[in-house]
């Protein structure tokens, strides 16, 4: 089985090297092949092969095992989905929202106030929805999106109360002796939204 | 002009702001200019063309207007909610120009625009409980007496890597 799987490797590598044998020497064959196979004895072509002196460990993969193992079993995974959906109808509890905006990745609950640098199209006082949802948490469960949570499973609603300029910053740049020095005044737009509510509706196979 | 020699503040709204209604801060806009002077034509074709369209989309907004010789510099004035005060000088500014500096002033709170030390606020920073190190724990280890026989973690056995010979009993070695 092992002796195999290293001739397998070594010919398939034979034939991705051929074509660099314009551009490659016997270098290139010595270099990959001593790193797939930890050969003591190595000749300076591919066909001469002596297949006692090469030893590889051999590995086990069965992939069903491997698969059953990753897989949660269901009557597990429908266990916690119906306890996490239990939680979410009768804990009323303050919810918790991990939120994607503009670069940047925010904790919000309902009332926080957020900053974004940078201008939004809704007009102030609009309400906005904020779609991508990272994680959504309560007192006893939390959510994790891989990496975005459904939009019909989180919903999570936003008003925009102010937008603004930064103060004035300065880019400024010298290198000395040069006679090189820049001096750039810029204000960056500025947004702040209030976080009005996160809603959670039930854990289902769709979402 | 270091930011730490400039003034700086923590985010916050004026009296809750968007968490029931949002309300317009800005509570009165003065528009001070002179009729004749040329740096005050884009205020005049302001005030002809656009701010009455203003004045209706924003009927809480007070608006004033004040011709004088003295204003020949044109000043746009906003005061806030909260009491503070803008004044935005507009010589030599273009309709459109004046057009979005007072959609600006509008979209303003009022509060000092100065740099902010964190880019949200919360007033409840925690839901789950702040993490302590017995957080997802084994809760046996509340009355577990240390050093403890069942650690939750040790170091990984190090196997020697080199075997020395053991000395026989005469202390002669077998090379």
């Amino acid at each position: 089985m092992a002796a195999s799987i290293s001739r397998c490797a070594l010919l398939q590598v034979c034939r991705f090297s051929s074509q660099f044998t314009r551009f490659q020497t016997k270098q290139f064959h010595y270099g990959i092949l001593n790193r797939i196979l930890p050969s003591r004895l190595f000749t300076t072509s591919c066909a001469k092969l002596d297949r006692s002196a090469i030893t590889v460990p051999s590995v086990n993969l069965d992939l069903e095992d491997v698969e059953r193992r990753l897989t949660l079993p269901e009557r597990r995974r429908d266990a916690v989905v119906s306890k996490v959906n239990a939680d979410i109808q009768v804990n009323a509890s303050r919810l918790f929202a991990v939120v994607y905006i503009h670069r940047q990745q925010f904790k919000i609950t309902a009332g926080d106030l957020i900053q974004i640098i940078d201008h939004i199209e809704a007009d102030v006082g609009d309400k906005i929805r904020l779609e991508k949802v990272l994680m959504v948490g309560g007192d006893n469960f939390s959510l994790i999106g891989r990496p975005l949570l459904s939009r019909d499973l989180v919903e999570v609603w936003a008003t925009v109360i102010e937008k603004t300029e930064t103060p004035t910053k300065i880019f400024f740049q010298k290198k000395r002796r040069k006679g090189f020095r820049r001096w750039v005044e810029y204000k960056d737009n500025l947004s702040v939204l209030r976080i009005n509510t996160i809603n959670v509706t039930t854990v289902t196979e769709d979402n | 002009m270091t930011s730490r020699s400039q003034p700086s503040a923590f985010l916050r709204s004026v009296l809750q702001n968007g968490v029931g209604r949002y309300i317009c801060q800005l509570k009165r806009i003065t528009f001070q200019f002179c009729k004749h002077s040329g740096q005050s034509r884009g205020v005049r074709d302001y005030i002809e063309n656009d701010l009455v369209d203003f004045a209706r989309k924003n009927p809480g907004v007070v608006v004033y207007v004040q011709p004088h010789q003295k204003y020949a510099q044109p000043t746009l004035v906003a005061e806030y909610l909260n009491g503070n005060l803008r004044k935005v000088e507009a010589l030599k500014m273009s309709k459109d120009e004046i057009k979005t500096k007072v959609e600006l002033l509008r979209a303003q709170s009022g509060l000092d625009v100065v740099r902010m030390r964190k880019p949200m606020h919360t007033d409840n920073p925690t839901i789950q409980g702040l993490w302590n190190p017995f957080t997802n724990k084994a809760s046996h280890l509340n009355i577990e007496t240390f050093p403890t026989k069942n650690p939750t973690w040790k170091y990984a056995e190090r196997k020697p890597t080199l075997r020395l010979e053991e000395p026989n009993e005469d202390n002669t070695s077998n090379n």
